[in-house]
């Protein structure tokens, strides 16, 4: 048999696909399209963190020119259920979430009306003049004070700001902590973030009235589910609802949600007969757009003399916001599974609280939960290295969870698939030089220059996940199909936004099947399309929406190979597919092409024996497990004295996420994700006033980092493939934002360590570097 | 995102453009709309007519006129970095605070007098204008008016300016010794968090006169006179400018205190920022 034609494009550095179109813009995004009659929805949002709605007044909006129709929430009493939040937790306070509001406002930015018409300057020109009265309540906004008794209450009839506890206990953690050589105690906030992708959200619904059919173009990280809450919320049927999601512009999470404005377009397109567009602008986003993180966590860690964990005990809130979106309570339980981190963790206690707030409600924001988890579990480990005097990675080591541990179960019963902590953190020491940094340290110290060196050893839960883990379904679904030209449409259930798997499922497409990457078509995103799907988010797209197509490519290269040991006069078991040749093992000349092998299936004039015409597998890959990418990180980061001001002179990772099917984009979405993690250690921060006004309300004030802002990467792999799907991939999306927050902390901490410092929170922000070195009055 | 109406009219000539200005109502000018355009978008400001002077080329100019460097008031920071009259000596200071302006797409649209005008309390181009000692020639139906760069400066997006005038241009002479800005950013808008601009010539090594501004820490940018007297006829070190330059805080008023900084930090950051400024101008 000839040498396959196709190159081996599965671990190539290909060039994304999608980028050309991406790049000069002449891609469609929900706010491009223009409908024929379309009328543009405005809403009116609260300016009070907490109110009472008095009146509502719309006289003078409804006769202003161009003014199509205003709803409020009484209007949609009984006719467009409230929010839908999915969850697994015992006892969860499900406070009502209207798509308006009809008593209370609970948040700035939560909505009171929405004004439709025929543009949108009119429609917000309308929107400036309904009128609401508002009886101005006490705001809750402090999350401690939000659990006391007296607290004003954002949801007065649950009697309790507290929308749930999720205790956990696994062995003695007052015998370990009793044991211990050393306790140690430390406060860290994860500070409230507003995710920003560079594309708002918008939707656009259009209603069929002859057919009776729902179309909605959204800017969602999930199309199928959104159609199943759109069949629930509006009492569709779900056969007349089609979700399209065309080029979606980042999620980070955030638009991995059903949305108020979702149902009320829908709801509105309805009513009125006519498509109905929203976009939010970017203080719009700001506001009603979730935001990520928001969750103090107080935690007492023993250890023995040697600095090796005995027991953790951790106590935990959570700041919902003011309302449920759909994974908001879900969200730090994540954070709870996650907390052993990469070591052995024998006993451990947390207890979660969620706690509304009168703020924006929170929900995923990459790495959702588990950044949170490994920024705790981490400076847990650089304070056992000051307190003992330890150098940081060797308290890892001696911690870390062994590689033949492997499948390793923790104290949260998470099953941790394969890993080889050691051998990444070794591979980072060798390849920063993490010797050599120390002694220039040493040096610079000596010199007065304050430089830090910073770790941190991650792992993370991805692939999400089996569908026993979630309230929804955790499988992913695809469909091959091999045209009669020879293209090939794939039809997957995950709906990227900017991870690129048009073209690594593509890459693989074309070396399973032995076609050239230019005829395999990834389609994704429309509901009508692709019939079945869960979306993208978790860090699943590979590990399960790749896994779904790799059992479908099983399929048609087994039908494949019937058609050919037909055609050949074969054993289909003696049938070697490689390239696009189908033939017979040990005789180099009989073969036939994918080509013959097509054009036998649709013509179907001589079918095999029990064999159906065409040439597709429609399959649905339900994961038997997470997947656990892993890695170690370290940075350096230089302090001027003078100013405070941090600046990272280099920042190098080795990661693992298992199989690599395209190098590029695992290291575009490292770099994305590590500017994240960054972003949170050293800028972002979502500030409120006393009053649940939010301070950070536009990019003048929430310090998004800037290209300039940010180091050169450097880049450098393990490979530890996983057993849990046919791919071996992991996943990365997430990982780079997970694992960088605690270096970057580390390493500030490690710089001012001389000052006696031994935590910061982030942001660190220059005037707290300042202040940590002895610098202003002491506040 | 979307603008309250409003009317507008692009003269293509300053006569036409000065009529419009002084006509009454409710009247802004549009340069670059680098600021004006995100007030409007967020209607934090409702004009009834905006008068975009981009069709009267005869505004931007950066030229050589009796010893003084003189600038069109709708010459781009970009058009301004690429002019040689600015490349050294005093006018670095300028250079150096119109090179650290937002980025390239800001830079190539924002202008100098539009900056002026504004005056954002955080803007970088005031701070070298008050360093420079710049002589601002405001334009109405009635003629120029010049105006020195310290009587400029009002408060917050407050300037001499009559509602009738426009900045016509900006005037500096050309003078021996260097300049220089320092800034700290604030990281979310990339303004000055702390600006200090100096300008300062030397005489073997003793200071024969200095000049330094401060911007983003009150209410408008402030020259530091009290410092420059200290620094005049002193032999320029180290010890020196510590020490001088340690009390630069004091001279501002009420400093700002925001999210994003204490007054404590920027009165302190002040001094930091004047120092090293005036050591590179010295230098
Ligand atoms: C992303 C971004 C980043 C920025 N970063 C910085 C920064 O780092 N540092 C900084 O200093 N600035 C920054 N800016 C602001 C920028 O410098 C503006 O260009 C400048 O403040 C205004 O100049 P303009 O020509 O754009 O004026 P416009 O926006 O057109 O006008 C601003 C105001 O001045 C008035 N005006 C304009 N010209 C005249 C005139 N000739 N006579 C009278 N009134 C006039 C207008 O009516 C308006 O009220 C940034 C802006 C953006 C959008």
């Amino acid at each position: 048999m000839m040498a396959t034609t196709v190159p081996k494009l599965i671990g190539a550095r290909i060039r994304r696909k999608e980028d050309p179109r991406l790049i000069t813009g002449s891609s469609t995004y929900t706010d491009d399209l223009k409908l024929p009659g379309m009328l543009s929805m405005v809403l009116v949002r609260s300016p009070h963190a907490h109110a009472r709605i008095t009146e509502v007044d719309l006289s003078e909006a409804e006769g202003m020119d161009g003014v199509v129709a205003i709803v409020t929430g009484a209007d949609l009493e009984g006719t467009v259920a409230g929010l839908p939040v999915a969850h697994n937790l015992e006892d969860l306070k499900e406070p009502p979430h209207r798509p308006r509001s009809i008593d209370k406002v609970r948040y700035v930015g939560d909505a009171v009306a929405a004004v439709v018409a025929v543009d949108p300057s009119r429609a917000r020109d309308a929107a400036e003049r309904v009128h609401v009265g508002y009886e101005s309540l006490e705001a809750v906004v402090d999350i401690e004070a939000a659990t006391e008794d007296g607290s004003p209450l954002v949801h007065e009839e649950e009697g309790s700001n507290i929308a749930f506890e999720f205790p956990f206990l696994a062995g003695d953690v007052d015998e370990a902590l009793l044991n211990a050589d050393v306790v140690l105690r430390l406060r860290l906030m994860n500070q409230r973030q507003i995710p920003v992708a560079l594309e708002p959200r918008s939707v656009i619904a259009q209603f069929d009235r002859g057919f009776g059919k729902m179309t909605l173009w959204s800017s969602t990280q999930i199309p199928h589910l959104l159609r199943t809450q759109l069949a629930i919320g509006l009492g569709f049927p779900e056969h007349s609802i089609r979700v399209i999601a065309p080029e979606v512009g980042g999620g980070f999470g955030s638009k991995l949600n059903v949305y108020a404005e979702e149902f009320l377009a829908a709801h509105l397109a309805r009513t009125l007969g006519r498509p109905v567009k929203w976009t939010a602008d970017r203080s719009e986003g700001f506001l009603a757009t979730t935001h990520g993180r928001d969750q103090l966590n107080d935690v007492e860690v023993g250890v023995d003399g040697e600095g090796r964990l005995l027991g953790m005990r951790v106590r935990m809130l959570q700041d919902l916001g003011a309302y449920h979106q759909l994974l908001t309570p879900a969200i730090p339980t994540l954070t709870v599974l996650m907390l052993p981190g990469c070591y052995r963790l024998p006993n451990l206690e947390v207890h979660l609280s969620g706690v509304f707030t009168n703020k924006t409600p929170t929900d995923a924001y990459r790495g959702a939960g588990r950044p949170e988890a490994t920024f705790l579990i981490e400076r847990v480990m650089d304070h056992i290295a000051a307190e003992l005097d330890l150098d940081p990675a060797e308290v890892r080591r001696r911690n870390f969870i062994a590689a033949d541990d492997f499948p390793a179960t923790t104290a949260t019963e998470l099953i941790y698939d394969s890993g080889d902590y050691q051998t990444a953190l070794d591979r980072l020491l060798e390849v920063a030089d993490y010797a050599g940094l120390r002694r220039e340290q040493k040096e610079r110290r000596a010199r007065g220059e304050v430089m830090g060196i910073g770790l941190s050893t991650y792992v993370e839960i991805c692939g999400i996940g089996p569908s026993a883990a979630l309230p929804a379904g955790g499988w992913e679904a695809c469909t091959v199909e091999v045209r009669r030209t020879g293209a090939v449409v794939v039809k997957t259930g995950i709906s990227p936004h900017g991870q690129g798997q048009e073209t690594t499922f593509a890459q693989i497409v074309a070396d399973r099947l032995g076609v050239p990457i230019e005829a395999v078509e990834i389609a994704h995103g429309d509901t009508d399309y692709v019939p079945e799907g869960i979306g993208t988010f978790g860090s699943r797209g590979m590990a399960v929406g790749g896994a779904a197509l790799s059992l479908a490519l099983d399929t048609i290269r087994a039908k494949a190979k019937k058609f050919a040991a037909h055609l050949l006069e074969a054993h289909e078991e003696d049938i070697e597919y490689e390239g696009d040749r189908l033939g017979i093992k040990g005789a180099p000349d009989r073969f036939v092409t994918l080509e013959d092998v097509i054009g036998a299936a649709y013509l179907a004039t001589d079918l095999p024996e029990g064999v159906e015409p065409g040439l597709a597998a429609t399959h649905f890959f339900e994961p038997p497990n997470f997947t656990f990418p892993f890695g170690a990180h370290l940075c350096v980061v230089d302090i001027d004295p003078e100013t405070g001001e941090p600046t990272l002179r280099r920042y190098v990772g080795v990661d693992d996420c298992g199989n690599v099917i395209n190098p590029m984009i695992v290291d575009g979405q490292l770099h994305g994700g590590i500017a994240q993690g960054i972003a949170q250690a050293l800028f972002e921060e979502a500030v409120y006033d006393r009053n649940g006004q939010l301070v950070t309300g536009t990019l003048m004030d929430y310090a998004l980092p800037k290209a300039s802002y940010l180091p050169n990467y450097e880049l450098h792999r393990t490979t530890t493939p996983t057993p849990v799907n046919p791919l071996g991939a992991k996943g990365i999306g997430e990982a780079g934002t997970v694992g960088s927050s605690p270096c970057v902390i580390n390493a500030i901490v490690d710089a001012l360590s001389p000052y006696g410092v031994r935590h910061l929170e982030m942001p660190a922000r220059p005037e707290k570097i300042w202040r940590a070195m002895g610098s202003g009055a002491s506040e | 995102m979307l603008l309250a109406e409003f009317d507008y009219a692009a003269p293509e000539s300053l006569d036409e453009a000065l009529a419009l200005l002084g006509g009454g109502g409710n009247v802004r000018i549009l340069a670059g709309g680098q600021s004006l355009l995100p007030t409007l978008k967020l209607r934090l400001d409702r004009p009834d007519l905006v008068v975009d002077l981009r069709k009267i080329s005869e505004l931007s100019y950066v030229r050589e006129e009796n010893g003084e460097i003189a600038i069109g008031t709708l010459t781009t920071y970009a058009e301004l970095l690429a002019s040689d009259f600015i490349e050294s000596g005093v006018a670095r200071c300028l250079a150096e605070a119109a090179a650290s302006v937002g980025d390239l797409q800001v830079r190539n649209l924002g202008t100098i007098g539009g900056s002026l005008s504004h005056a954002d309390p955080a803007a970088d181009i005031p701070a070298a204008a008050l360093a420079l000692d710049c002589t601002l020639v405001a334009r109405s139906e009635e003629g120029d008016r010049t105006i020195g760069a310290t009587d400029f400066f009002h408060g917050l997006w407050t300037t001499a300016l009559l509602p009738s005038e426009m900045l016509r241009e900006v005037r500096f002479r050309k003078a021996n010794g260097g300049g220089a800005y320092e800034k700290l950013r604030q990281a979310a808008s990339g303004f000055a968090l702390v600006g200090a601009a100096a300008v300062v010539e030397m005489d073997g090594d003793t200071i024969a006169g200095a000049r330094v501004a401060l911007t983003g820490v009150g209410s408008a940018p402030l020259r530091l006179h009290a410092l420059e007297e200290r620094l005049a006829g002193e032999t320029l070190g180290e010890e020196l400018l510590r020490d001088v330059c340690g009390d630069a805080g004091e001279a501002i008023e009420s400093p700002l205190s925001d999210i994003h900084a204490s007054a404590e930090y920027r009165a302190a950051m002040a001094g930091v920022t004047a120092r090293r400024a005036i050591l590179r101008a010295a230098g």
